[in-house]
């Protein structure tokens, strides 16, 4: 999936592709309104996170041009004004959502999940991919980004579901960890064996009864990892 | 805004200007009337003078004739040649007690004046016999009339009778000191009778002055023309001067007053004073003569623009336009001390937002980047965990410690600036809500989760009880900023109570949430005062602990603007604030 996100800070704008990247997004990034504008129109996102006050074009006229094109794509708002009024402009501008500065990344990513929930149950009419899979005593719903045992409801970002999806259609199989960077990393990324390691653990801390004794995501050492059934 | 304040100020001089001229109107009509009363006083007591002085020059012929009448009353002889005499007095009549003539004697050839003259005084005859035993009556109760005065009001009556033909109404209805005084100096001698006739031949009026004595009644008629000449002498000239001659003080006529002495056929007889009244102007005052004149008058006209009301009208305008002048002035003062207060004040709260933002954004890149490095840092430990078992380091590392310690500062201080601008807005524009759907349960626990690590390294105890998952439309933001504010003072003042309990319902439209902590609690005295702005508790729950003293308040609003309330819940130890918030399903 890939995320727009146009913010004229370079930290901001680094934090939240940071933020989003963790979670398994594909991020392109604008410093200014009009940059936002041309990315839009040549790299079509499935959605964009919009700053405000930018240089050039703000992004409530980024929003009213995307809008004019797309009346679908998902856009959140990202700014320090807070004033109600600026929130009703953004939302009557068809903004779907308003994160307000300063945003802890837990709210971010909470918005952006919901955001994508939307995303791909719109996604979901439209083909047949499996609305549910399981892993042993483990309901996944991919495009509810949630998994479920028993009563306890487990949030997991687009990554881990990759993750699981892929372990699922290989199970039995083992999978290797360049086969995991590609399909849920993508092929731009740079391998790093620690990233995918510490992802593992941070999965297998949600998903295992037992993190130290897993038993959905398994490690195959040396190759990459494997579900059985 | 700026309209009520300027109709405030309009009507702060309006009211105060528009009453002070309502009452200046009164008091002016008041004086206005009082001095027309009083004026008009004053003429009556000016004619009064001059009647007065009328009066007087009867009362003095009255006397001067009695007095005669003791020495020719007598004698016929005497009373002829005392006619004869007197310059005053035309001619004389007598009658005896039947009331037949014995003077000029019957059948004793008349002169052709003294014919006329009985002639004239036929009526005189015949009335005087026809009343005798009325003017009697007269006289004696005239005597009387010093004494009681009910008594005159019914001697009146009875010359109603006797007027028309005795002008002894003169003596006996006007119980005036004068008349008393006649009737008494004569009393010591003899009961006397007397008084005045008055008649008309033709157009010529005619005086009779009779007396009763020993039966007998005498009449001597006086010259019209030598009375209105002594009369005229007495009265100021026409100038109004002085007469040395005469000696009389006759203080001049106010220059813009005439006064006219009318006779009985409305025929100017004399005027004095300055004053040239229109022809058809009105008298300012009129007053009927004393008898025997009692059908003249005298009118009095005086000049109405020296008494003109204009004057006071333009006095009572100037002092208004001074007065309006000074409140208006004293109401533009305060408007613009009040605009100047209204600009400061904007100032200030712009400063407050512009300072607020701008801080908002190196806020953002610490906390994200804290959460950031915090998340990496413990995915980290993730990896570590088995080389640290393996080793038996229990101890979590010190960067993780220090990360969080940025973390939480970094929020508590995105609290502060959430207060501060709310309570700057709420003080420019007002708060709001902006309410869309979602379940409160959610937030709650957001709110919770943030400061999870916080209260549990205070070795806190948490019972959470949530039952409000149905989706509703509420403001997300302002709830969770109300609870950032209740958690927020839990970990502030109730950390020694190491214990949090939060509870959500959910009932019709209304949500209900309790957080309630086991601290040292709020003193009774205090609870109303702590949702007060600024004020804070001054005790050893506050000692060492920062604040603003806003949060309860913002609080409160918040959740009263989204149709609920915050109460201090009595509990038997610590604190449980119950928050209620209007949570529709559908809007």
């Amino acid at each position: 999936m890939k995320i727009l996100i146009a913010e004229d800070d370079k930290f901001i704008r680094e934090g939240i592709e940071e933020i989003l990247k963790s979670e398994g997004y594909q991020t392109i990034v604008a410093c200014d309104g009009q940059e936002a504008i041309n990315l839009f129109e040549t790299q079509c996102p499935d959605f964009v996170l919009l700053d405000i006050m930018m240089p050039n074009i703000d992004g409530y006229e980024v929003c009213r041009r995307i809008r004019k094109t797309d009346e679908q794509i998902p856009v959140i708002f990202i700014s320090a004004k807070s004033e109600e009024i600026d929130k009703v402009i953004g939302l009557e501008l068809g903004a779907d959502d308003f994160i307000v500065k300063p945003f802890g990344t837990r709210e971010v990513i909470a918005r952006i999940r919901a955001i994508t929930r939307r995303c791909l149950a719109r996604a979901q009419n439209g083909n047949e991919a499996p609305k549910q899979i399981t892993l042993k005593d483990l309901s996944v719903f991919p495009a509810e980004l949630r998994a479920q045992r028993g009563d306890a409801i487990i949030e997991l970002s687009l990554r881990d579901i990759n993750i699981l999806t892929l372990l699922h259609k290989m199970k039995g199989n083992v999978v290797n960890r360049d086969t995991i960077f590609n399909e849920c990393w993508g092929r731009d990324y740079l391998p790093n064996s620690r990233t995918l390691d510490q992802h593992i653990s941070k999965l297998r801390k949600q998903i295992e009864i037992d993190p130290k004794a897993p038993q959905i995501v398994k490690t195959v050492h040396g190759v990459g990892y494997r579900f059985d059934e | 805004m700026q309209r009520k304040i300027i109709a405030i100020l309009l009507i702060i001089v309006v009211i105060p200007v528009l009453l002070l001229g309502w009452m200046g109107m009164r008091m002016s009509k008041n004086e206005h009337n009082a001095i027309k009363h009083q004026i008009s006083s004053l003429n009556i007591s000016q004619l009064e003078k001059v009647d007065s002085k009328i009066a007087g020059y009867f009362s003095d012929l009255e006397k001067k004739i009695l007095s005669d009448s003791l020495h020719i009353s007598n004698d016929t002889q005497k009373f002829a040649t005392y006619l004869k005499s007197e310059p005053l007095v035309k001619n004389g009549i007598i009658f005896d007690e039947d009331g037949k003539r014995i003077f000029p004697a019957n059948g004793k050839s008349l002169s052709e004046k003294e014919r006329i003259f009985i002639e004239k005084a036929k009526m005189f005859r015949e009335e005087n016999i026809v009343s005798n035993t009325t003017a009697n009556q007269i006289g004696q109760q005239s005597l009387q009339a010093d004494q009681q005065v009910q008594q005159a009001e019914q001697q009146q009556s009875v010359q109603s009778f006797s007027k028309s033909f005795f002008d002894s109404s003169s003596i006996s209805s006007r119980t005036n000191s004068r008349t008393s005084y006649q009737a008494a100096a004569y009393k010591k001698n003899k009961p006397i009778k007397y008084g005045w006739y008055t008649w008309f031949s033709g157009v010529e009026q005619n005086h009779i002055f009779w007396w009763k004595n020993n039966g007998k009644i005498f009449g001597v008629e006086l010259f019209h023309a030598r009375l209105i000449s002594d009369i005229i002498i007495m009265l100021p000239t026409a100038s109004g001067s002085i007469d040395s001659q005469i000696g009389m003080k006759r203080k001049p006529l106010h220059q813009n007053a005439l006064i006219k002495l009318i006779d009985s056929n409305d025929a100017l007889i004399y005027q004095w004073g300055a004053y040239i009244p229109a022809e058809q102007e009105k008298h300012a005052a009129v007053l009927s003569l004393s008898k025997p004149l009692g059908s003249w008058k005298l009118k009095y006209y005086s000049d109405k623009k020296s008494f003109n009301p204009v004057f006071n009208m333009f006095n009572i305008l100037s002092t208004l336009i001074a007065i309006a002048s000074i409140f208006s002035g004293l109401a533009y003062y305060l408007y613009r001390e009040h605009q100047r207060e209204i600009t400061l004040g904007k100032q200030r709260v712009n400063f407050v937002s512009q300072v607020s933002h701008e801080l908002k954004t190196p806020l953002t890149n610490i906390r994200m980047y804290a959460e950031l490095l915090e998340n990496q840092l413990l995915e980290e430990q993730l990896l570590q965990e088995e080389y640290q078992e393996e080793n038996q380091l229990d101890e979590e590392p010190k960067y993780i410690k220090h990360i969080n310690i940025i973390s939480s500062e970094s929020q508590r201080l995105s609290r502060l600036i959430a207060n501060i601008l709310n309570f700057s807005k709420s003080t420019k524009s007002g708060l709001n809500v902006h309410k869309t759907q979602g379940e409160v349960d959610r937030v709650i626990s957001s709110v919770i989760s943030k400061f999870e690590p916080l209260l549990a390294e205070k070795d806190f105890e948490f019972e959470i009880q949530l039952n409000a998952r149905e989706p509703v439309l509420f403001d997300q933001d302002a709830l969770e900023q109300i609870l950032n504010n209740l958690l927020s003072n839990v970990e502030k003042y109730g950390a020694s109570g190491k214990f949090l309990h939060v509870t959500s319902s959910q009932h019709d439209d209304l949500t209900t949430i309790t957080v309630q902590d086991k601290g040292p609690g709020i003193p009774v005295r205090e609870q109303v005062k702590v949702f007060e702005p600024f004020y804070r508790i001054s005790s050893k729950l506050t000692d060492g602990v920062s604040g603003t003293g806003i949060g309860l308040s913002i609080a409160k609003d918040l959740a009263i603007i989204h149709g609920g309330s915050l109460e201090l819940v009595p509990f038997e130890s610590g604190t449980c604030f119950k928050l209620k918030i209007h949570t529709p399903t559908k809007a």
